[in-house]
């Protein structure tokens, strides 16, 4: 693994990291989720977000994604406030996800699945300008598309209707619909549950790739330690909606709270 | 570089591939004139392949919307309605306005139109409606969605059936000139089915079907679910108010209650025997029941088979569409075409070993295993 950037470090061009979380709760009638987390990703960086079930991940991600509104804190895309943009704004400001649970649009074919992603991207299909200070490369929309099917083996299959495929291959049409969007944010919810060996090793490999072609911020939940432990160049350890460890990731596991919240030990 | 025809369910990739998919949708299109053209020789049959021309082109009005958005809209009758009232009215001569609306507002009592643009009334009309209700309508989604379009049916009915000064009220609304002519009617439905392609293939029909498909993962794509399906209500609710404009002026005479439950289950049938994802299943419903329809009321009215006379009880004829659409939803739930098109392509057949196997040429599997019940 290079060298990881210093944590928080700045976005191009402005004081602020790319994304930052602060003071995040989310509440579900009785049930507090988010007890005030709090997160920071800096351009270029990948943070693994671990900690035990129900300790919050995965809604941590649905808010910075916008399919939940955090009820107190703040959440800035590159200094600017999104706390309460819509979950399409957010996607066009930059911020895209790949869900837990696949969510692919099953009867359009992996070409189609990721055109549509490809609406995130400001000079996506409607051309329109190119965003300041963007990390990728400005190529031609249609380019885009080819190339990110070439890049993640997937123009062999362009034209299937994407349901019918392998639940490894669906993962990769969810990766390149994400990046379609030119992301800023890559926001990966279990991107490696239900991989084979193989399939993890090659993800490992790919975010690597997206970190260092693309520049983009990309944030790692997983249940597959060595996943998130070997590609991360920070982690957050969350615990009952709680950040309680941030920091180097082979360090996560020496702190006697990290340990407890795995095991439930006192 | 060859021109093939297939029948598939993905998108073309480029213009030239909508062009093919736009070109083999009318290819289809045309074989119905054609069919249609022969049949109306026949003076007998003039109506009913006159009819048939205006049920195609609404059952396509439909599949626009509940194709390529799944939600299924019992409320597509109220936008004929509204085609048909508009087309109809603008078309009428002055002087027989006098007549049969003698309280009609001054600016639409001094105007006739002519064929063409009593069409356009009549779909601008009906796209109108779809833009100010589709904002509240189109937040909803599944079972809830479909509620509240048959309330929009329901609503307009009622509302048609009160206007009197416009409508004449439940009475029936005469005096509408009797402009539609064959031509009328397929250049039409061509014109239609070249929209509804076109729109199919486009990036809006592409986002209307992401969010059918998965309304998160579109969200979350940056496509608004609400602007994705309202083009598609505004767009097939413009094809069905033209169709009530040529059914207007084809029949001459018609009140509310011609666009009413009867009309629903009619175009509901049409679409689900052909297949709702798709404009080719669309035309080829619209035939099979037709035909159907046409067969059993002969049977009904009496007809001598082989020397014996068979005499059907009436509303037969109702009662077989019943069955067909149960064993439809049975045994084919995607209709006969599912959402297949026919399409050009003007591509080099594939390799054998590019990719997994299909054979060049090959038709492929037409179903995709969603029942129009889930949209």
């Amino acid at each position: 693994m290079s060298a990881p950037p210093a944590p928080a470090a700045a976005g191009p061009g402005t004081g602020e990291p790319l994304l930052r979380v602060t003071g995040a709760v989310k509440r579900f009638s009785g049930l507090t989720a988010l007890a005030g987390a709090d997160l920071t990703l800096a351009a270029g960086e990948v943070l693994g977000l671990i900690g035990p079930n129900g300790s919050g991940k995965t809604t941590l991600v649905n808010c910075v994604s916008g399919a939940l509104r955090i009820d107190e804190g703040e959440i800035r895309l590159r200094g600017r406030d999104v706390t309460r943009a819509s979950r399409a704004r957010r996607a066009r400001s930059g911020i895209a996800r790949t869900f837990q649970n696949l969510k692919l649009f099953g009867d359009l074919t992996v070409r189609e699945n990721v055109l549509v992603g490809r609406n995130a991207s400001p000079r996506g299909p409607s051309g329109g300008p190119s965003r300041d200070g963007g990390a990728a490369p400005a190529e031609t929309p249609k380019d885009d598309v080819e190339g990110l099917l070439r890049d993640l083996r997937l123009e062999h299959v362009a034209r299937e209707i994407v349901s019918t495929l392998s639940y490894g291959t669906q993962r990769r049409v969810e990766i390149a619909r994400a990046l379609a969007g030119n992301p800023r944010v890559l926001l990966l919810d279990e991107p490696a549950a239900g991989l084979n060996d193989g399939e993890t090793a090659e993800l490992k490999d790919l975010i690597h790739l997206i970190r260092t072609e693309r520049g983009c911020g990309v944030l790692v939940i997983d249940h597959d330690m060595n996943l998130v432990l070997g590609i991360s160049d920070r982690v957050q350890v969350l615990d009952e909606g709680t950040v309680i460890f941030e920091g180097e990731p082979r360090e996560a596991f020496e702190q006697p709270r990290v340990v407890a919240a795995y095991l439930g030990a006192q | 570089m060859m021109l093939r025809l297939a029948l598939r369910t993905d998108s073309p990739p480029g213009l030239l591939g909508r062009l093919g998919a736009t070109a083999g949708a009318l290819l289809a299109a045309g074989v119905v004139t054609l069919l249609g053209g022969l049949l109306f020789m026949a003076p007998t049959m003039a109506e009913i392949v006159l009819l048939f021309g205006i049920n195609a082109i609404l059952v396509i009005g439909f599949q626009v919307f509940v194709g390529n958005t799944g939600i299924v809209s019992f409320g597509h009758v109220a936008f004929m309605a509204v085609g048909a009232y508009a087309g109809g009215i603008a078309a009428m001569p002055v002087l027989d306005k006098e007549i049969t609306l003698p309280d009609l507002p001054g600016p639409l009592a001094g105007f006739a139109v002519g064929f063409v643009p009593a069409l356009l009334i009549g779909g601008g009309a009906a796209a109108l409606l779809a833009l100010l209700t589709g904002p509240a309508l189109m937040r909803l989604s599944g079972a809830a969605a479909s509620i509240a379009t048959l309330g929009l049916l329901i609503i307009v009915s009622n509302v048609l059936a009160q206007a009197t000064p416009l409508t004449r009220g439940p009475q029936s609304l005469f005096s509408v000139p009797e402009n539609t002519t064959f031509a009328g009617v397929y250049i039409s439905l061509a014109a239609m089915v070249a929209l509804s392609a076109w729109f199919k293939w486009s990036g809006a029909g592409l986002r209307a079907r992401a969010v059918r498909d998965q309304p998160a993962a579109a969200e979350a794509a940056g496509v608004s679910v609400l602007r994705a399906r309202l083009w598609a209500f505004v767009l097939s609710a413009f094809i069905t108010g033209v169709a009530g404009a040529l059914y207007a002026q084809l029949l001459t005479a018609f009140s509310p209650g011609s666009f009413y439950i009867p009309q629903l289950v009619l175009v509901v049938a049409m679409a689900i025997v052909g297949g709702i994802g798709g404009i080719s299943g669309a035309l080829l419903g619209t035939a099979v029941v037709t035909v159907l329809n046409e067969l059993l009321r002969r049977v009904e009215s009496g007809v001598s088979v082989a020397g014996v006379d068979v005499h059907a009880p009436s509303g037969i004829s109702f009662a077989a569409l019943g069955v067909a659409l149960i064993l439809m939803l049975r045994w084919r739930p995607a209709g006969l075409l599912g959402a297949a098109e026919v399409q050009f392509e003007a591509r080099p057949p594939v390799p054998a070993d590019d990719g997994p196997a299909r054979p060049a040429g090959a038709v492929p599997p037409v179903t995709t295993g969603r029942s129009p019940a889930e949209g």
